[in-house]
């Protein structure tokens, strides 16, 4: 039904026959019949209102709620990828900031430590005779095949029967280190700091282990230890501890 | 953008649901706003309040149609409007409860119109409906139905004011489809 019939029909500019036919349709269609009579109502109200002008107004109206949804719609997603945005550089630079930590707390010490653990070479490998199938001839072929695993296997043993024996003690604790294992190898080599047998071995593989572990204050002074006399681990721990103490004042 | 226009009413409210689009449900709105503002200038005799009501009801519908799904769109929005207007009505101190009362009937009235159209044959029951209505009524309906006068013309026959015309045949209507009703449940036809 076109507003320009209605609109005819409230004017009165129907034929007869037309007439007739919109009031039928009227009698069908009960919202048009009611919104016809709002119209006749409102004509004797307002004998200045127009259909069209209030049509158009409406049609604007609609228009203009339709426009503000969609900018609605476009604000939201906008700040949604404007916050999803802000949030991935937060994450960014908070992943890079812990990453930077990390390589200034932690991958340095790895990359040192990484530098300068070498195990030592284990006397027993070229002493021992090739029938000899003792604890400590299978102990020192592990440990010379580099399975650190078998050596720890077999180096706790001989620790357990002779917990005094210092070589022993030491090449399970290197065979610990060897293993990825520094805070045993620590507990290990913390009990045989004072022995004069492998001394300077004890004291660098222990800084090394606490190097290992994170605990630079305790790899220091180990390394402290070892430059105060003449050995052959001498002028690598000073070249460790200049790079220790770049990282405390650093740090501080 | 597509052309609109082009669309149904049904595809209208698809396209609003898969799209998510005002703009569907906007298009759909606008063919009927002037109707709906006729219904609302009824009911609230103000053209601001029927601006207004025209402007919650399109907000309402697009709250309402993104989830339900609709056959016949302007009945259903003929419903929705006139439901919302009454509510508001009630809401308004202002109104006689007695304009309630007569608008309620009107509505009661205007369900009869689809029934009627298919039993407009002079069918031995419908006869005994009109000869059952009052003199008024049967005069108006004959009138407008059978004769084809308009409302104008049946007011000038029968000397009837207007409105008083319009009322008849929508009385009439209501009384012709309660006394059919009747008899049907009685199996009487």
């Amino acid at each position: 039904m076109s507003t320009e019939l209605i609109k005819k029909y409230l004017a009165n500019e129907l034929s007869n026959d037309e007439r007739y036919a919109f009031e039928l349709e009227m009698e069908n269609d009960p919202f048009l019949k009611d919104a016809v009579d709002g119209f006749e109502v409102l004509s004797t109200d307002n004998n200045q209102w127009s259909m069209e002008k209030t049509e158009e107004k409406l049609h604007q109206e609609i228009d203009e709620k339709v426009t503000k949804i969609q900018s609605d719609k476009k604000v939201i997603f906008i700040n949604f990828f404007k916050y999803a945005a802000a949030a991935c550089l937060v994450g960014i630079v908070a992943f890079s900031t812990w990453r930077f930590a990390l390589q200034k707390n932690g991958i340095d010490e790895q990359a040192l430590y990484a530098a300068n653990f070498k195990p030592l070479t284990n006397p027993d490998g070229i002493v021992r005779g090739e029938n000899d199938t003792t604890i400590a001839t299978k102990a020192a072929e592990a440990y010379e095949k580099e399975d650190y695993f078998g050596a720890v296997k077999f180096y706790e043993k001989l620790v357990a029967d002779n917990p005094e024996n210092v070589k022993n003690n030491l090449f399970l604790a290197i065979s610990f280190m060897a293993t990825n294992q520094p805070k045993k190898a620590i507990d290990i080599l913390t009990k045989i700091t004072t022995s004069d047998e492998f001394h300077f071995d004890i004291q660098w593989y222990l800084a090394l282990a606490y190097l290992k572990n994170k605990d630079l204050k305790n790899a220091q002074t180990c390394f402290q230890n070892i430059t105060k006399e003449d050995n052959y681990y001498q002028t690598q721990s000073k070249a460790i501890l200049e790079k220790i103490d770049g990282k405390m004042a650093s740090k501080d | 953008m597509e052309l609109l226009s082009t669309y149904s009413d049904e595809q209208l409210i698809v396209l609003y649901q898969q799209k998510n689009d005002a703009v569907y449900i906007g298009e759909l709105f606008k063919r009927y706003s002037i109707l709906v503002y006729g219904l609302s200038y009824k009911y609230m005799r103000n053209e601001i309040d029927a601006q207004e009501s025209v402007s919650e009801i399109f907000e309402h519908i697009l709250l309402k149609l993104k989830t339900q799904e609709v056959s016949f769109f302007k009945s259903w929005l003929y419903s929705l409007s006139k439901n919302r207007l009454l509510r508001k009505i009630e809401k308004n101190k202002s109104l006689e409860f007695i304009e309630l009362e007569n608008n309620s009937e009107k509505f009661m009235e205007n369900d009869t119109s689809t029934y009627l159209n298919s039993v407009e044959e002079k069918s031995e029951l419908l006869q005994k409906a009109i000869s059952n209505l009052t003199e008024e009524q049967r005069t108006c309906i004959e009138l407008f139905y059978y004769q084809q006068k308009t409302y104008l013309e049946v007011a000038s026959i029968t000397s009837y004011d207007l409105n008083k015309v319009k009322s008849a045949i929508q009385n009439g209507k209501r009384n012709l489809k309660i006394f059919m009703e009747e008899k049907q449940q009685k199996n009487e036809y």
